[in-house]
């Protein structure tokens, strides 16, 4: 783990009951650099993060494989050690602010209660600090919003208190989990770019979940497609958009318009994910692929493959089906 | 601007159906400074010509659903007329309305909640059947109901499922075909594809432009997302606030925007290329849309708008004609049309 490294996550699995929801998922966060993840609903991204972070601790659930930070395994931590890292260490957005914010407390409560405990400063200095971060998240005027409750500020302003919170501690990684989907667009170009900014001065690791690969394309370095709890692809943010490799990659490129995208036809994917509590024995995307090859593809998981300059892939087609591959999905229709 | 796109069908020529004129929606509310008006839709007009789709986009508040449900009469208009083909159908009541209603369907954005969970699916798609009478005894609406659920490519069987038992994309599929059931002439999509994952997505907006050629629908697509709009609609009507800010074809709004709203909304879309995204010169709109309680005077869009000058708190701006077929409510176009 080199010294740049902030978290870094091997093979972690998750289960609740006969569903297996995250398979085998590995990844690594440096200090300053974005990691996009992107999936469908069900897909295992969230369920990922929450794992990698320590925070599934549900009896039914069952978490296997190593997060490390700072030298700990994250995973199977007491709680009171969890709380310090996350009061420290790590900070989380999510798409609601309500999950994250609370309702009785005051905004001031909220922004400085963390640096006071776990940063050993003043009242008074955190009060300063508290600020100057509504400030950095583009609230203007914050003194008089400092005795504001959550319920009086509009969604996009709950969002940036949210990211103020999450940032009150300078923490070493930013999880943020579709953090701009429940607003509109112009509030999200202000997020993007705020997140962006503050990450440059921070110097901190992002992991960025959403299913929106328009959104990761601004935000992210490097990027992994999360299929059925699986990354079946994972590369830089240009070779996903330039030179996707996984059917399911190139579909989920094509199936969604984009500005000046000149697309007659959309590519539809048919089907519908696979269930998590019954999940295919070979390829996950098998089921939907418009390439899938021989009786190889529905019976042996393809391992995760590097084809050159860490672009990895999980697909048999891909590493073994020649030029096709990379037009999967030409000729289909509906 | 490739082959490909102009491949679209012009519809300029074509009748219209639709006429909505000066559409205004106040709703009363009771706040904090007692009785007040939430200026939802104001002054809003437009046209829908046969088979076409007009995209209605706008932030979140500013009046599309409030116009969607207006046409549908699930909300009382408080001024304007909305004509469909020479009837006022602003003010009609009782059978009159209901006449009128079978000619306009809606599809809503969440396939869960607008089924009936205890309803087999083959019911729910013939509500529409039964209420307007368009089929004589059981043989006949079952007939119905399984060219209904060809329509949307689901199979005959289907009938016999309940809600629960679909996945999202095939729930909307279903309310694609009760909508259908009716024969109307309009449907009205509201946000009918946000709530679907990327690929279902697809699927939708695909059978949606299939059914309109094979049927000859008119929509009015209305959606938050300018990606989508732009891939289903010949047009494109962009309203802030309750106000129109610009209509156009859809080609010159994309590519030849004459309003500032406009231009802001287009800079704040991803890109899909990475280094193009990185690199963009752009500038973002700041603040947030200010209470439709209280609505700026002159412009609604002034107090965000990088380009406003005095002269813009003062009159409410009038669409002016821009090009063939587009108008801005705009007093700078020139200087907007050079954002
Ligand atoms: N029944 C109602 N009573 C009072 N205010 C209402 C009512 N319905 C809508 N509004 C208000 O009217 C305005 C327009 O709302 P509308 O739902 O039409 O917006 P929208 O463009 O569809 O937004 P979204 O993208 O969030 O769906 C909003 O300010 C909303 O709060
Ligand atoms: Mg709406």
């Amino acid at each position: 783990m080199s010294a740049n490294t902030v978290i870094d996550v091997q093979d972690l699995r998750v289960r609740v009951g006969a569903a297996r929801i995250v398979n085998d998922v590995s990844f690594k966060v440096e200090r300053g650099q974005t990691l996009g993840i992107v999936g469908e609903s069900g897909s295992g991204k969230s369920m990922t993060v929450l794992a990698a972070t320590g925070l599934i601790d549900a009896p039914s659930a069952k978490v296997s494989g190593t997060s490390m930070l700072d030298g700990q395994n994250l995973i199977g931590l007491r709680r009171s050690k969890l709380e310090k890292i996350y009061g420290e260490r790590i900070g989380f957005i999510f798409q609601d602010p309500a999950t994250s914010l609370n309702p009785v407390l005051t905004l001031e409560r909220q922004l400085t209660e963390g640096p006071e405990a776990h940063l050993g400063i003043t009242r008074r200095a955190a009060r300063r600090r508290a600020l100057d971060l509504l400030e950095a998240v583009g609230i203007p005027d914050p003194e008089p919003r400092l005795a504001a409750y959550p319920h009086q500020l509009s969604g996009g302003m709950k969002q940036r208190v949210m990211i103020a919170v999450a940032l009150a501690c300078d923490p070493a990684l930013l999880i943020a989990d579709e953090p701009t989907t429940a607003l509109d667009v112009t509030t999200q170009a202000q997020i993007i770019s705020l997140v962006r900014s503050l990450q440059e001065r921070l110097g901190m690791g992002v992991v960025w979940i959403s299913h929106d690969l328009g959104v990761i394309s601004g935000v992210a370095e490097e990027v992994s497609v999360l299929y059925g709890g699986q990354v079946v692809e994972h590369t830089a943010i240009t070779d996903i958009f330039n030179n996707p490799l996984h059917p399911y990659t190139q579909g989920l490129l094509r199936a969604r318009p984009y500005l000046g995208g000149a697309q007659e036809e959309l590519v539809t994917i048919p089907g519908s994910p696979p269930d998590p509590k019954n999940l295919p024995k070979g390829c996950v995307f098998y089921d939907r692929c418009p390439v899938r090859l021989d009786s190889r593809c529905e019976t042996e998981l393809p391992p995760l493959t590097d084809v050159g300059d860490g672009h990895l892939v999980r697909s048999f087609c891909a590493t073994s089906g020649g030029e096709n591959v990379r037009n999967a999905w030409e000729g289909t229709r509906v | 601007m490739s082959e490909v796109r102009n491949s679209q069908p012009a519809n300029r020529d074509e009748p219209v159906l639709l006429s909505v004129q000066n559409l205004q929606v106040h709703f009363a509310v009771r706040g904090a400074a007692g009785k007040q008006t939430v200026h939802a839709v104001e002054d809003i007009s437009f046209d829908l010509k046969r088979g076409e789709t007009l995209g209605l986009v706008g932030e979140s508040g500013s009046g599309k659903s409030t116009i969607a449900n207006a046409l549908m009469r699930l909300e009382d208009p408080t001024g304007g007329r909305i004509m469909l083909e020479g009837i006022d159908i602003a003010t009609l009541r009782g059978s009159d309305l209901k006449s009128v209603r079978r000619r306009l369907a809606m599809v809503f954005q969440d396939p869960f909640s607008a089924l009936n969970p205890r309803q087999r699916i083959g019911l729910s798609i013939a509500e529409p059947l039964v209420v307007h009478k368009l089929a004589n005894g059981g043989a006949e609406r079952s007939k119905r109901v399984r060219e209904l659920l060809d329509l949307v490519n689901l199979p005959a069987h289907f009938a016999d499922r309940f809600p629960h038992e679909l996945s999202g994309g095939q729930r909307q599929r279903v309310c694609i075909a009760r909508a259908l059931a009716g024969d109307p002439d309009i449907m009205i999509l509201d946000e009918a594809t946000a709530s679907l994952d990327v690929s279902v997505q697809a699927q939708i907006m695909n059978l949606l432009k299939d059914l309109q050629r094979r049927l000859g629908l008119t929509y009015l697509f209305v959606s938050h997302d300018l990606a989508a709009v732009e891939y289903m609609s010949h047009r494109v009507l962009v309203m802030y606030l309750g106000r129109l800010m610009e209509i156009s074809p859809r080609d010159e709004l994309y590519t030849q925007s004459a309003h500032p709203y406009t231009r802001a909304l287009l800079a704040a879309i991803p890109l899909a290329d990475p280094v193009a995204e990185r690199s963009r010169e752009r500038t973002l709109l700041e603040g947030e849309v200010p209470s439709p309680l209280n609505p700026p005077s002159g412009c609604v869009f002034r107090t965000r708008c990088p380009i406003a000058v005095d002269e813009c708190s003062e009159v409410v701006p009038a669409a002016i004609e821009v090009g063939e077929d587009h108008n801005s409510a705009c007093i700078r176009v020139p200087v907007a049309q050079e954002l």
